[in-house]
């Protein structure tokens, strides 16, 4: 189970990394939203990067499309009806990228572990309770509704 | 005097990210090339003069840490100078970075003001060694020239 300084390490990253990059606010939700609030239809950009060596840990991201449509538009300054699924892909495993390397950074200043290749691709809807047996379930808030996260160890 | 630019990144959407970052920051490019990782960069190193390298430290085929070792290890490239630009932010990969040779090392996210800032310290010094070598040549950016 992910600490709670950790949490914090990771929400830090990520706020830092939308702030910084995407000019998009996102916060990481002390506990699950409650189910009715949940919007899981739609396609999300399901992105996968781990890191190996002292430490090691497999973060898996749920983009909502909507999100990723915005964040690439503003990144790449086109129109967000002309952005292909591929740039959405190269964003978000971007974002990740940045995410897990912030955080990283900072559970492992010594820089023991390496960090891997991110991996995404775009998926039809998406069940919490599908994934909740990979590892532990996070939530992100953003104008785009909630950013799941799965945390596995 | 313009310079050519090399960026490499496994990221074709940062690659087009720090491209429009370098022409927003008012340096005179000359040719702007890109790579997906250190074995493509290597081989537009052996096509064409590169006054300068950004690029990442993870990627697939070969890295960024491993690219400048080639770099260091080839007479003739040794001397351009390379600027890593990573989401490694650990003090241990950056100093292990600078000790292999690298001219600077920027985390990302970065504010484009940061590149623009390390990219015309690092080639206001290149500027300054070829100045040696060739002489009477505009600087790098024009003071007024910077689009931030």
């Amino acid at each position: 189970m992910i600490s709670d300084s950790e949490r914090k390490q990771l929400n830090a990253s990520a706020v830092e990394v939308f702030g910084t990059m995407y000019f998009t606010p996102v916060e990481l939700l002390p506990e699950l939203p409650a189910r009715d609030s949940w919007q899981l239809e739609g396609q999300y950009v399901k992105t996968a990067i781990s890191y190996a060596g002292p430490r090691q840990a497999g973060l898996c991201f749920y983009f909502p499309r909507s999100l990723a449509v915005s964040v690439a538009g503003g990144f790449l300054g086109v129109e967000e009806a002309a952005i292909s699924d591929q740039q959405l892909i190269d964003t978000m495993r971007e974002a990740a990228n940045m995410i897990v390397g912030n955080f990283l950074g900072q559970i492992d200043p010594v820089g023991e572990c390496a960090l891997g290749i991110p991996v995404a691709e775009v998926v039809h809807g998406f069940s919490p309770d599908g994934v909740s047996q990979e590892g532990e379930l996070l939530t992100f808030i953003s104008d785009f509704g909630f950013l799941w996260m799965v945390h596995s160890v | 005097m313009a310079f050519n630019i090399l960026v490499v990144d496994d990221s074709e959407t940062m690659r087009a990210v720090i491209r429009k970052t370098v022409a927003m920051s008012g340096v005179q490019v000359g040719e702007f090339r890109e790579a997906g990782n250190g074995k493509e960069a290597l081989l537009v190193l052996e096509d064409a003069w590169m006054d300068v390298v950004l690029t990442d430290i993870n990627m697939p085929e070969m890295g960024g840490v491993e690219f400048l070792r080639e770099v260091k290890k080839n007479q003739v490239l040794r001397n351009i100078p390379v600027i890593f630009i990573s989401t490694e932010s650990s003090q241990a990969r950056m100093d292990e970075v600078v000790s292999l040779g690298a001219a600077a090392y920027i985390k990302k996210p970065f504010m484009p003001e940061k590149i623009k800032a390390v990219l015309l310290d690092v080639l206001t010094k290149a500027y300054a060694t070829r100045m040696a070598a060739e002489g009477g040549a505009p600087p790098p950016v024009a003071a007024d020239e910077a689009d931030f």
